[in-house]
């Protein structure tokens, strides 16, 4: 429902990952928040006036095809994440930005829909500052963690919970050598560390991954903050259950992932699994690299009867997805019930 | 040959007569004769026909479980096993001379004659081999978009055994 006296502007992300929304709807609310009333919605909607699009995807078809496909005038503003400086140069802002002035000037200037209200909140933004060198959000600090730890390097890190160190981590070999135990938040933070991971060679390590998955899905409603429940994931690698409680629901899991990509709330649906629990193991598998946040399903889009597919996700199509009936279901119970599973 | 069964392949040494052991009601047929490949592998003993177990559901219906010859000489009776069977278990022996293209050969191969579901168990890892990652097996289907279950396994443990038949299962069960 919309609000009276502001003005509607339909915002839609692309392959953008979640932390990085927050951010960018924590300054779009603060820039606007008494004038526009923001509508986040998914790229294959109507009349969307702005795309915030990950600037991997730039140039490639299918974006090419949406912005064809728009009759609707709208501005595209792509996403970049980078570690040291924040800006806005050529439609493409780097996060986390230094100035939101920069954000203010180019909305003003691409966004004819807002016409003056930028201006006019001008003065409040001119003063603000964001610090890139200490993340202003909690989930910028687990996007940072989480992109050092994806990116496999052969160096050490000093794992950070807070001012805590926890202990050393070797993104490469996923070895953790731990100091302290910790509970998964939104403060884990790694910092190059100065020694040589040979110092450590011979020491017992921990499995990093199967550790950060445990602690992720042991705190849920830290768990919950990483991805809302309405953003498609897709499968990147299976990852080894640590235990046979969980086998069943992340097999399960995986198998229908590797279908197509889901939001949390399909996936739950699909797998008839319990809402929390599901968006808990999306969160830790997203943090540990074996799903990623899944480009707008536009992108996926070929034809009109996909298109409609998708659409129709509660529909016809989702049956698809459920365990099979009858004789051979029949015959599965007796495989599961031979063994236990 | 039974209707319904599970077929397990791979290279030599890799653990498809521990798996088979594992999972069979009967003790396991093997036709082992000495090893005469020892610059490919050093046990003493290796499949050179097939192994072959089986387990009794409720109600009778039996499943057979068939384990090919590594070796690719042999490689003419895989599609002749992987016909209508449940599942195809692909284990690579991570200390092999070239596993990771092997697991690239078994999975070009059987590609072309099995469209079930095919599990990769990635076994002997514990074993340190100079230069060489465990995770070059995930990280080569990433590069080429493949979702196939790849998972770094002990087929002397029942869990991990368990958790490939649970892969094939459910696999089954959405499909």
């Amino acid at each position: 429902m919309s609000t009276p006296n502001k003005k509607q502007v339909r915002v839609a992300f692309i392959g953008v990952n979640p932390s990085e929304k927050v951010m960018l709807k924590g300054y779009f609310g603060f820039l606007l928040r008494t004038e526009v009333e923001f509508q986040w919605v998914a790229g294959n909607e109507p009349n969307i006036d702005l795309y915030l699009i990950n600037e991997q995807f730039k140039g490639s078809p299918a974006l090419k095809k949406i912005s064809e496909s728009s009759t609707h005038p709208h501005a595209i503003l792509y996403v970049n994440h980078d570690d040291e400086q924040g800006y806005i140069q050529q439609n493409c802002i780097h996060l986390p930005l230094h100035n939101l002035n920069e954000l203010k000037e180019w909305l003003n200037n691409n966004l004819k829909n807002l016409g003056s209200v930028v201006t006019a909140q001008a003065s409040d933004a001119a003063d603000i500052q964001t610090n890139s060198k200490q993340p202003s959000t909690l989930s910028e600090k687990i996007a940072r963690f989480m992109k050092t730890l994806h990116k496999r390097s052969d160096k050490l890190y000093e794992f950070y919970d807070g001012q805590q160190l926890v202990g050393s981590l070797h993104p490469k070999s996923k070895k953790l050598w731990l100091q302290q135990d910790s509970q998964f938040n939104t403060e884990w933070e790694l910092k190059a560390s100065e020694q040589a991971v040979d110092e450590l060679a011979n020491t017992p390590s921990e499995d990093a991954t199967q550790w950060i998955w445990k602690k992720v899905v042991n705190t849920p409603e830290q768990a919950q903050s990483v991805i809302d429940t309405e953003t498609p994931v897709a499968l990147k690698s299976w990852f080894k259950p640590t235990s046979n409680d969980e086998r069943r629901d992340l097999v399960r899991l995986f198998t229908i992932l590797r279908k197509r990509e889901y939001t949390v709330t399909e996936l739950a649906e699909a797998a008839n699994m319990e809402l929390q629990r599901v968006h808990s193991f999306v969160a830790a598998l997203l943090i540990s690299g074996s799903l990623y946040v899944a480009p707008d399903r536009m992108l996926n889009v070929q034809t009109h009867s996909e298109l409609s597919s998708l659409h129709n996700i509660a529909g016809n199509k989702r049956t698809a997805h459920a365990p099979k009936e009858s004789k051979s279901k029949g015959f599965l119970s007796s495989l599961r019930k031979k063994f236990g599973l | 040959m039974q209707d319904m069964k599970i077929v397990f392949t791979g290279s030599m040494g890799s653990g498809k007569t521990t798996a088979i052991s594992s999972l069979s009601d009967t003790k396991v047929v093997s036709t082992e004769a000495g090893n005469t490949d020892v610059g490919r592998h050093s046990k003493a003993l290796t499949t050179v026909g097939m192994d072959y177990g089986e387990f009794e559901l409720d109600g009778g219906a039996k499943v057979g479980l068939y384990g090919t010859p590594g070796q690719e000489r042999f490689s003419f009776v895989w599609p002749i096993l992987c016909r209508g069977a449940l599942g195809v278990i692909l284990l690579i022996d991570h200390t092999s001379e070239d596993p990771l293209r092997e697991m690239q050969f078994f999975l070009d191969t059987y590609s072309k004659f099995y469209s079930g579901c095919i599990v990769v168990g990635i076994t002997h890892t514990d074993v340190e081999v100079e230069g060489r990652d465990p995770d070059i097996y995930q990280d080569w289907l990433i590069s080429t978009g493949n979702t196939l279950p790849c998972f770094e396994l002990d087929m002397r443990e029942r869990d991990d055994v368990m958790l490939l038949v649970e892969t094939i299962i459910t696999s089954l069960e959405f499909d």
